[in-house]
């Protein structure tokens, strides 16, 4: 009995409001991340060394050791790019279909440097730039 | 716990550049040369290792880790043919290791998988029906008798599963 009456109610919504077109990307072709490198034992902040803070290359090579060693070849093969590195953090795209795989990889390497050894954070990983960038922003945001 | 679930390849090595490929000899002799014996001491825990060797190679720790409880159920040199037998979900790994594969003590090969089936039964009556099709091929040429023994080779060892 109450659908009858709710009913002509419903229709004269939609006629007040007409229907906006909406779009959901549901399979984005990239995916974002956001690392950093850390290293134990840990460098101070305000090192300034060829090792501290690490530079493209070294963030480049670090990242194709650890996924050739847990994809191999497969793994050396993903296509990332490196968008922007601040001090010892670095913000990356890669495809989303290997984006599960290389947080594997990169969480559970441990590599060595000449005095150290190094291995990844993730600190955020998602499928779209501003999700990721935000997500790091917000603590910044609260900092007195 | 659910039921482990295999996939059984079919393989064989090819030989394209080891033999003088000559004009004498019947048009058979081609194909005899293509698809030669292998070296007797190759076994199958030996081609096994080979591949685990490819798969931490081309798909890291993470393949050798997913893949690497393969079998090689059966392996002959003097066909240069062998089964090998590994998980459904993976099955695909070990086919492209395979694939690369581009030597063999010190002979480059091709590995052609012929075929990939869910129960060894089924690799080995395609074995059979190839192995079948050679003896009619070569029939009168090579003599009957050393293709009959290859047939019965496999059943033999079908016997002992």
């Amino acid at each position: 009995m109450s659908s009858t009456v709710k009913e002509p109610q419903t229709e004269r919504k939609k006629d007040a409001r007409p229907s906006l077109m909406q779009i959901t990307v549901k399979s984005p072709e990239w995916s974002y991340a956001h690392l950093k490198m850390i290293y134990d034992p840990p460098f101070l902040q305000s090192t300034n060394s060829s090792l501290y803070p690490p530079d493209i290359l070294t963030w480049r090579t670090t990242l194709t050791a650890s996924l050739t060693q847990f994809l191999g070849v497969m793994g050396s093969a993903i296509h990332i790019d490196i968008l922007h590195i601040k001090h010892d953090e670095a913000w990356l795209r890669l495809p989303r279909s290997d984006a599960t795989m290389f947080g594997v990889a990169v969480s559970g390497y441990v590599g060595s440097t000449e005095t150290r050894a190094v291995g990844f954070k993730i600190l955020g990983m998602g499928d779209f730039l501003m999700g990721v960038v935000g997500k790091g922003e917000e603590d910044d945001l609260w900092e007195l | 716990m659910v039921r482990y679930k295999a996939r059984y390849l079919l393989f064989d090595i090819l030989y394209p550049e080891e033999p003088s490929l000559s004009a004498v000899g019947p048009p058979t002799q081609g194909h005899i040369e293509f698809h030669s014996s292998s070296d007797p001491t190759i076994t199958s825990s030996y081609l096994a290792g080979l591949i685990r060797e490819g798969l931490a190679h081309q798909f890291g720790d993470w393949g050798a880790g997913v893949a690497g409880g393969l079998t090689v159920k059966y392996f002959s040199p003097q066909t240069s043919k062998g089964i090998v037998r590994v998980s459904r979900d993976h099955y695909r790994l070990v086919w492209t290791v395979l694939s690369l594969m581009k030597e063999l003590k010190g002979k480059p090969i091709v590995i052609r998988v012929v075929k990939v089936g869910g129960t060894i039964k089924k690799v080995e009556k395609e074995a059979i029906r190839r192995a079948k099709l050679d003896i009619a091929r070569f029939g009168g040429a090579a003599g009957g008798r050393a293709g009959i023994l290859e047939v019965e080779d496999i059943e033999d060892d079908d016997m002992q599963d």
